[in-house]
């Protein structure tokens, strides 16, 4: 096969399923076949969308989300790291603190939501303590085992070496335990939309939630769609910078390096 | 006539300047009810090449161990130039079967983790000892396995330590490669004097490299061999062969 064609097919393969979609979609709604009310044609989301933009409403939303989601990510995924990197290195505090923390990791944090609404009513606080209890695991699980999977043997090194202290922290620990830091954040990441998105859909007066429930009473179903890929799009972006993170920090990884295995076409594979 | 007179650095004997000599009194050590070494005397004389050899579980890993301070021994003492050795021995550099490079450090970073304060080689003059002089901004996970214990080497022996324990270091390389690196060793020894002490399983290994080949057996020193060939050893000279044979079979009659 000439390289050019499997060049194109590389890039074009992923798009086909979701262009043919929309246009099946779009071609369905003009020839009445969808009702508007049950799902309006794309070209009526995007004139929604317009409209939201020109009125500057959804840049206003879209920046409360993106501050309430930061926020929490911050202070959860923080302390997520903080406590890992304790309970990681110290057996004491692991005996102090670890089963307790898997304890609470089994509760799904979104059944809290009525405590935290007697906590917190229903403003700011409320929504960030949330996002921070659903972020806070994911970081604080895979801070912990990374640093408890760190190679032995490197440690040891490092002991026969004299990397002591600070220094042991900077060049053993942190390093080998980032890759699976970053697995923590990207997980964080998709349990910080999750819970922006429920919290802002049962108590809110601003924000993506509140606009896409705002609009199910005036039967808004435009406005509802694009929300919905709002967050799909906020979702799809935040997995990219992490992936490009990845390859900034982890420059060493044999995922990075050419030493990966190449995808391998296992329906072709010819038997001998 | 006048002879040309050649003279050749490389070949003048070093003066063991800055080695230290390492002596063990009865120095047991076991782990829970099992007992891994027990009274071992050995004193190790500055600058000299000292070969640990026996049969897997025969202890002398363990042994090794105890010297670089990573365990502490039950009972019995240990001391590097008449001082007791008290935690992680700070004279020594030490090598593992396994590289134990940090992946996440380019070659040279690496090899910039061994050195000492003092005056020493730089990094580029110790991978130009192990002949990597063109690796230092390479990945570690890019070289051999070969490659990746040259590296090792090179971080070991960068700050000049007065000790160097090779624990097994050749003993996951291939039969070319450990004997280039047999012979790489033995040229940075004589060059740069230290006082080492390797624990290997290979016979020919401990003959090709060592001064005085110790046997380990259950935990217990049951004899020693003075290695009197010149160096640089010969594998294919007649004196290197028989004292292998006599030493395998010293070893094999061990249980």
């Amino acid at each position: 096969m000439p390289e050019r064609t499997t060049k194109w097919r590389r890039w074009l393969l992923p798009w086909l399923a979701p262009v043919s979609l929309l246009l099946l979609w779009q071609i369905g709604a003009q020839l009445g076949w969808i009702s508007p009310r049950f799902l309006p044609a794309p070209t009526a989301v995007l004139q929604s969308a317009g409209r939201l933009i020109a009125n500057g409403q959804l840049f206003r939303h879209l920046a409360i989300s993106t501050a309430r989601a930061a926020g929490g990510l911050l202070l959860g995924g923080g302390l997520g790291l903080l406590f890992g990197v304790l309970t990681g290195l110290s057996p004491i505090a692991e005996r102090l603190l670890d089963t307790s923390f898997q304890m609470i990791r089994t509760v799904p944090h979104l059944a809290l939501i009525p405590l935290v609404i007697l906590w917190f009513g229903i403003d700011e606080q409320a929504k960030l303590f949330l996002i921070a209890l659903g972020v806070f695991f994911p970081m604080y699980i895979n801070t912990y085992h990374g640093i408890r999977a760190i190679d032995p043997g490197l440690i040891e090194m490092a002991r026969v070496y004299d990397i002591r202290g600070a220094r042991f922290l900077k060049t053993v620990v942190l390093p080998g335990a980032l890759p699976s830091i970053l697995v923590g954040l990207r997980l964080s990441l998709g349990t910080m939309w999750l819970t922006l998105i429920v919290a802002e859909t049962i108590s809110s007066q601003s924000g993506l939630g509140y606009l896409a429930m705002n609009a199910r009473e005036f039967m808004h179903t435009d406005i509802i769609l694009l929300s919905i890929l709002i967050y799909a799009l906020l979702g799809k972006l935040a997995d990219v910078a992490v992936r490009v993170l990845e390859r900034r920090v982890l420059p060493w990884h044999p995922i990075g390096l050419k030493t990966a295995n190449p995808a391998v076409d296992l329906l072709t594979i010819q038997p001998v | 006539m006048i002879l040309p007179l050649r003279v050749d650095a490389t070949e003048q004997p070093a003066t063991p300047n800055n080695a230290v000599d390492v002596s063990l009194s009865r120095v047991s050590k076991s782990f829970g009810a099992r007992s891994v070494l027990r009274d071992v005397d050995l004193f190790v004389e500055r600058g000299e090449f000292v070969a640990l050899v026996g049969r897997s579980g025969c202890g002398k890993s363990t042994l090794l161990r105890l010297i670089a301070g990573l365990e502490t021994p039950t009972a019995g003492s240990i001391a590097i130039d008449a001082q007791p050795l008290a935690g992680v021995n700070a004279w020594a550099r030490m090598m593992f079967q396994d590289s134990r490079l940090l992946p996440w450090l380019r070659v040279a970073e690496n090899v910039a983790i061994g050195q000492r304060p003092g005056r020493a080689w730089s990094v580029d003059e110790a991978l130009a000892k192990v002949g990597l002089a063109d690796r230092g901004r390479d990945w570690p996970a890019t070289l051999s396995g070969g490659q990746r214990q040259r590296v090792a080497l090179a971080r070991a022996l960068i700050g000049h330590p007065p000790l160097l324990l090779l624990d097994e270091p050749l003993g996951a390389t291939d039969a070319l490669t450990r004997i280039e690196m047999q012979s790489l060793i033995y040229s940075l020894w004589k060059n740069q004097p230290c006082t080492a002490i390797l624990v290997t399983h290979d016979i020919e290994e401990a003959v090709m490299l060592a001064d005085r080949v110790v046997v380990l057996e259950q935990g217990s020193i049951r004899d020693e061999f003075q290695v009197n060939i010149p160096r640089p050893r010969d594998r294919a000279d007649g004196s290197f062969s028989r004292l292998s044979q006599r030493l395998l079979e010293r070893v094999l009659r061990s249980r």
